[in-house]
């Protein structure tokens, strides 16, 4: 398979860390995240004077790397178990080692968590308006699915130097993101974390009528997702209402 | 604004938007004071979460005293009370602080109970608790009756 490259070895892991570590280095010094990082507490400001309410949960986002062996299981599922033209390529191709840090966007990735869900927005628009006048291209969508998952996702493509096997550079085109989420999102997801990853691993099928199996996990993780969100537009309600 | 007050603001390191919103403010407590303050604090405390979070500016004359809320622009509050000979009970909290130089743990809160038993309470965190300290030796003690 992907021409006889061997992506589970320990070189090709060996190369992911060393690539990924390079481009979260890259990103981190690069002047679109140091413009995030300047408008972040200038934004706080304005929504605390605007509001008088606190925006975020977390005043810097640390840049993290996506571990190896999540990595390849992502590739994995977008290779095989999700691809329903199995034996021929995924939509979009296979997702080898030339092209997956482009098609897989969060190897390198962080999290701004905002204390309400009109923060969402806010946060997102910042994350457009900091690429202005760099090499950074964000595109953001805002997701909610059927499964209760909500936030919205922040994809930043660059280019980057990074290291070759041969220990040369090569110059490769990768994806950044960075997650906007609510606090009370960002608790549920940590709750669900090892749901999701469950589901993520497994190969059955996906049951087929959770919205019936009330005693199922999907059951409480859909719902429980669904709830929350409602809920968070019962609080922005109440706050923009005020007491009466 | 005096320029003890504008070296003041500068020393806090705020973003533009805090800077131009307790410069407003400041503004709008000297029209209703009459006079131009002669000292203005912002109260502040560490959120865990969110950092520093400034929730009025206080403007001192020698006869009275001002608070304004920083947040919920465009609704301003803006309270005024006297203070000449006015405060009946001073108590200040402090932690990380010798009441001499202030560090960044440090904090201190002054309460101050006024003649109608109105509070009005101060904040500081960091280097700022030197500035309050400051004001309640140089405004709030002497109107201690």
């Amino acid at each position: 398979m992907w021409d006889g490259f061997n992506v589970r070895s320990a070189q090709a892991e060996d190369q992911y860390r060393r690539v990924v570590a390079s481009i979260l280095r890259q990103f981190e010094s690069g002047r679109y995240w140091k413009n995030v990082l300047t408008m972040l507490p200038e934004l706080e400001s304005e929504y605390y004077v605007d509001t008088g309410f606190l925006l975020t949960s977390s005043v810097v986002p640390d840049m993290i790397d996506k571990p190896w062996a999540s990595f390849w299981q992502k590739t994995f599922r977008r290779n095989v178990t999700e691809n329903n033209r199995w034996p021929r390529p995924p939509v979009g191709g296979w997702l080898t080692p030339e092209h997956w840090l482009i098609q897989i966007g969060d190897a390198v990735r962080t999290r701004i968590v905002v204390r309400y869900l009109d923060g969402v927005e806010g946060v997102v628009d910042l994350l457009q308006s900091a690429a202005k006048g760099t090499r950074w291209r964000p595109t953001s969508t805002l997701q909610a699915t059927r499964e209760g998952y909500y936030a919205a996702h922040v994809s930043i493509v660059g280019r980057y130097e990074v290291p070759k096997a041969t220990f040369d550079t090569d110059s490769v085109r990768a994806r950044v993101e960075v997650q906007v989420t609510t606090q009370v999102k960002d608790v549920i997801q940590e709750l669900l974390h090892k749901y999701y990853d469950e589901r993520r691993r497994s190969t059955d099928p996906a049951p087929d009528a959770p919205e019936w199996d009330y005693l199922s996990d999907a059951f409480r993780t859909t719902y429980l997702g669904h709830l929350a969100h409602h809920m968070e537009g019962l609080i922005m309600d109440l706050r923009q209402e005020g007491p009466k | 604004m005096n320029n003890r007050s504008v070296a003041y603001l500068d020393s806090l390191g705020l973003t533009e938007t805090l800077r131009f919103r307790l410069e407003v403010l400041a503004a709008r407590c000297e029209l209703i004071l009459g006079t131009e303050p002669s000292a203005v604090f912002a109260s502040e405390y560490i959120s865990q979460e969110a950092g520093r979070v400034y929730e009025s500016l206080f403007a001192f004359t020698a006869d009275f005293v001002s608070e304004a809320q920083v947040a919920e622009e465009p609704s301003d509050q803006i309270d005024i009370v006297p203070l000449r000979s006015s405060v009946r009970h001073w108590i200040l909290n402090s932690t990380h602080f010798d009441l001499r130089t202030a560090g960044d743990e440090s904090r201190l809160s002054m309460d101050v109970w006024l003649a109608d038993n109105r509070v009005a309470t101060l904040r500081a965190s960091g280097r700022n608790c030197d500035r309050l300290l400051e004001l309640g030796l140089e405004l709030i003690r002497p109107n201690i009756a």
